[in-house]
Order: C-alpha cells, then structure tokens, then sequence
C-alpha cells in the first residue's frame, strides 16, 4: 500500500543525513504571503545550507487561514521532486503498514518522512508524545518553528531565537483562531 | 492447540484499539480504523445541531488534507466517480462560507451515529481512492507532462513573470489555457497540443480548437492580442496527415500559424 520512494532507499544515508544532519539558516525572519492558487493559505520560504554537503536546502512554512493549521517543509527538488521531511500541526493520522496495527496509527501533530525502505512513514517527537506541549505546538506557529528546528538539526546565528514568521499584510493574520471545521455551517438549511 | 476464540479476542481489540478522537470545539473528531491506500486514516466531524447530528467530512477532502495525489486530467471522470459513490451512500454536499465543500449525513438520534459514521468512512475511503486513481495511460501522462515541463520552461525563460501557467479568462473560468501571457494590456493566449497516441493527440487539436473559439465570446476579447498553438511535432501521436483537416480548422482560430515545437524560437517573433 502506497507507493516505495526508491530514491530515498537507493540513497538512504544520504537522505537521512538530509533529515537530521546538521543546517544552517541565517535568516531572523521568514515572511508568510497568500499562496498564488489558493487564496486559504499562506506560505513563505527560506534557503537552508546542509553543512556536511553544502547542499541548498529549502524551507518551507505554510499557514491556513480559515481553519488554524499549519506545515512545515524541507526540500530538496534535486534530490526529491515532492518535500522529503515535514511537520503537519492538524489533518489526518498517518498509517505506518510496518508496524504492529496496534503501533500503525500516528495521529497529528506529527513528523512525516521515509523510513529505509523508502515508506513515507509519521512519528511523534518525544515532546509531542505529552499532551500539553503537543498542543501548546499544535496552537502556535512560532512554538512549532522551534520544535522543527529543533527535530531537524537547523542552527540559527542566535542559539536562543529562532526565526519571527511574518505575514506581508498584517491583518492576515488577525482571524479568529479556528480549530473546529463545522462550526458556523448551517448543515439543515 | 490455538484457542481460535483468542484469536478473535485479540482482533476485535486490536481493530477497536484503531478508532479515536480529538474535541474541536463544539464538534468531536472520530478518527476511524478506515485507511487510504495512501495511508492515511480517515476522519469524520460529529456535531449537535437543532437536536440531530451531522456526521461531516469537515472539508478535508476538498481540502485534499489526505494529500491524494490527484491529477487535474482527469476532472471529468472523478466528478461522475464521486457523484457515484454520493448516490450509492447518500451522502449531502454543503459548501461553507470559506467555499469549501464539505460531505455529510445526517442522524434523527444519538442511536443512528455508529452506523452514519461508518457509511460516511467508507464513502470517503472509496472516493479518496478512486480521486488518487489514475484514468489515463501511464504513457500518456508522462508525455504530456514532460511536454508541458518544457514548454512552460520555455515560456518562464522568456516572458519570466509575464507567464501564468494553467489559467483562464475571468469570465470562462472552467476553460484552462496552458498559458496567459500579459504585456502591458495585451493579452497573448497560448495552447500546447501534445499526444502520445494518435487519438490522444486528436482529442487536445479538438480542446485547443474549442477554447480559441470560446475565447471570441470573452468580454477581454478586444484585449486578446495573439492566439498560438505550440504543436508537439516530436509526439508520437503526431501524424500531420491524418490530423491535416483538423489543423486547417485551428489555422482559423488561431492568430497566427499553428507553431511547431522544432520552430519554438518563432513564438518569440509573436509575442
């Protein structure tokens, strides 16, 4: 079920150290801008160097506007046509079909990559495996930047701070926190 | 011996162990043991409403929240697919104010839930599915994905960000060209016709014919400097005999003659 990523198990190492080797990322802010082919979503990006290889890594971070949640991205187009490491703050549970089906569902917030075999598999963090930094992440962008950063063995200039995500327009971002996704629908009309 | 009982037991447990929830407000999410061949498991929205339950899909489909890769070929066929699995489990659309779409049932009573939840599941693991399916030839999609790369390559390199790919007029929104271009207030329409097969091939002469000749009833007509058709003459459903007459026909719609894409460097002299 589901399709193998052969690149990724050809070049497992390699992919690996992508994932979690160290990066280096000099910017202090990332700026967030209406996405060109859906106007419910923000996104902005940034380049990353992978310090082993001095490989250009991009980041991405995505933001619905309608509903609160929010992703973030690495890639590598060169390496891997679609994002090979990810985090989903909210959306649906990932099955990993090489567990015990007991182990198989990983709800969100999760991380989302490829296992050796090249099987797109989720995990969860040890902090996002406790409930109240899970959702103190799930909630906030900015608490989740860190936590990626922090996953993904990105470095900033300053230990202590981690890039300020900005919208261009600041009221984009001045919508009620929604978390719900019937509320205010009048299904029996 | 094995207890075949146990064997049981520990199935049921194990299955039950696969649905959970999350509270979202006023509304509860049900995680389902159901999954996607693109495994993700599917979940569907409960919510009181005037003394009945909606039990919706909260938009993610349309949301493509599964991350279903799906192509935009074939529209057609996954409109009549999920009208299917609609029908066959009496599923209501509601579209919400953000204009998402949202599928759901509805329950006269607590007791109905269970079962609602589980028709709805499975409504959503058959049209998740069947969006994630592929309609068209393997073949077929390569070839004219690969065409479009290069054209759209092409056209970026020249024109960079005069170039909008895959868009339509304002007010024909469900007629795509490949690409708009804008320079100052012209605008230069361009179709590409590719195909790996000569039916195939046939079938975008047609849909490139049809969108020149709608295009005349625009209100930017006036605005509508050139009209260009890049033909894949490298295609192996390229045939210029057996599509002669059809080309004729494009050579009415079009501005200026249909372009070769061994001549590509001539779209630089029309736009």
């Amino acid at each position: 079920m589901g399709k193998r990523n052969l690149v990724v198990k050809e070049d497992y190492e390699y992919f690996h150290d992508l994932c979690f080797g160290e990066k280096i990322c000099n910017s202090e802010t990332i700026v967030l801008d209406v996405k060109d082919n859906n106007k419910d979503w923000l996104v902005g990006n940034d380049e990353l160097e992978h310090v082993s290889t001095c490989n250009k890594i991009k980041l991405i971070v995505e933001r619905k506007l309608s509903l609160f949640k929010y992703g973030i991205k690495l890639h590598r187009p060169e390496f891997i046509e679609k994002p090979y490491f990810r985090f989903d703050s909210d959306g649906p549970a990932h099955r990993n079909i090489s567990e015990a089906l007991t182990d198989q569902m990983v709800t969100t917030p999760h991380f989302n990559t490829f296992n050796e075999e090249g099987e797109e598999y989720a995990y969860k963090s040890e902090i996002l495996k406790k409930d109240k930094e899970s959702n103190a992440i799930m909630n906030d962008l900015s608490f989740g930047i860190a936590h990626f950063f922090q996953e993904a063995n990105i470095k900033t200039n300053d230990p202590e701070k981690y890039p300020e995500v900005r919208k261009k327009n600041e009221e984009l971002f001045e919508i009620e926190h929604r978390i719900d996704p019937l509320r205010g629908i009048n299904f029996l009309e | 011996m094995v207890d075949l009982l146990k064997i049981h037991q520990q199935i049921k447990e194990d299955f039950c162990s696969l649905t959970t929830y999350k509270l979202r407000g006023e509304s509860l999410e049900i995680i389902t043991p159901f999954t996607t061949l693109n495994n993700k498991f599917v979940s569907v929205f409960v919510k009181e409403t005037k003394g009945k339950f909606i039990i919706s899909d909260g938009g993610w489909v349309d949301n493509n929240y599964y991350n279903v890769d799906i192509s935009d070929e074939s529209e057609d066929i996954y409109s009549r697919v999920l009208a299917y699995y609609k029908q066959s489990f009496n599923v209501s659309e509601k579209i919400d104010v953000a204009g998402t779409l949202h599928y759901f049932k509805v329950c006269q009573n607590l007791g109905e839930i269970p079962a609602k939840v589980y028709e709805l599941a499975n409504f959503l693991v058959g049209a998740l599915n069947s969006l994630g399916m592929r309609y068209r030839d393997e073949k077929e999609e390569k070839e004219r994905a690969t065409f479009r790369k290069d054209a759209n390559t092409f056209l970026k390199v020249n024109y960079n960000d005069n170039v909008k790919l895959q868009k339509s007029l304002d007010d024909f929104k469900n007629i795509k060209f490949n690409a708009l271009i804008t320079k100052s207030s012209n605008i230069y329409l361009v179709s590409y016709v590719t195909g790996s097969s000569p039916y195939y091939f046939t079938n975008d002469l047609r849909k490139t014919i049809v969108n020149f000749e709608i295009s005349e009833r625009s209100k930017y007509k006036n605005f509508i400097k050139e009209k260009v058709s890049i033909i894949n003459d490298q295609a192996d459903g390229y045939n210029p005999e057996k599509v002669k007459s059809m080309m004729d026909l494009l050579n009415e719609k079009v501005t200026r003659e249909p372009i070769k894409w061994t001549e590509k460097e001539r779209i630089l002299e029309y736009i």
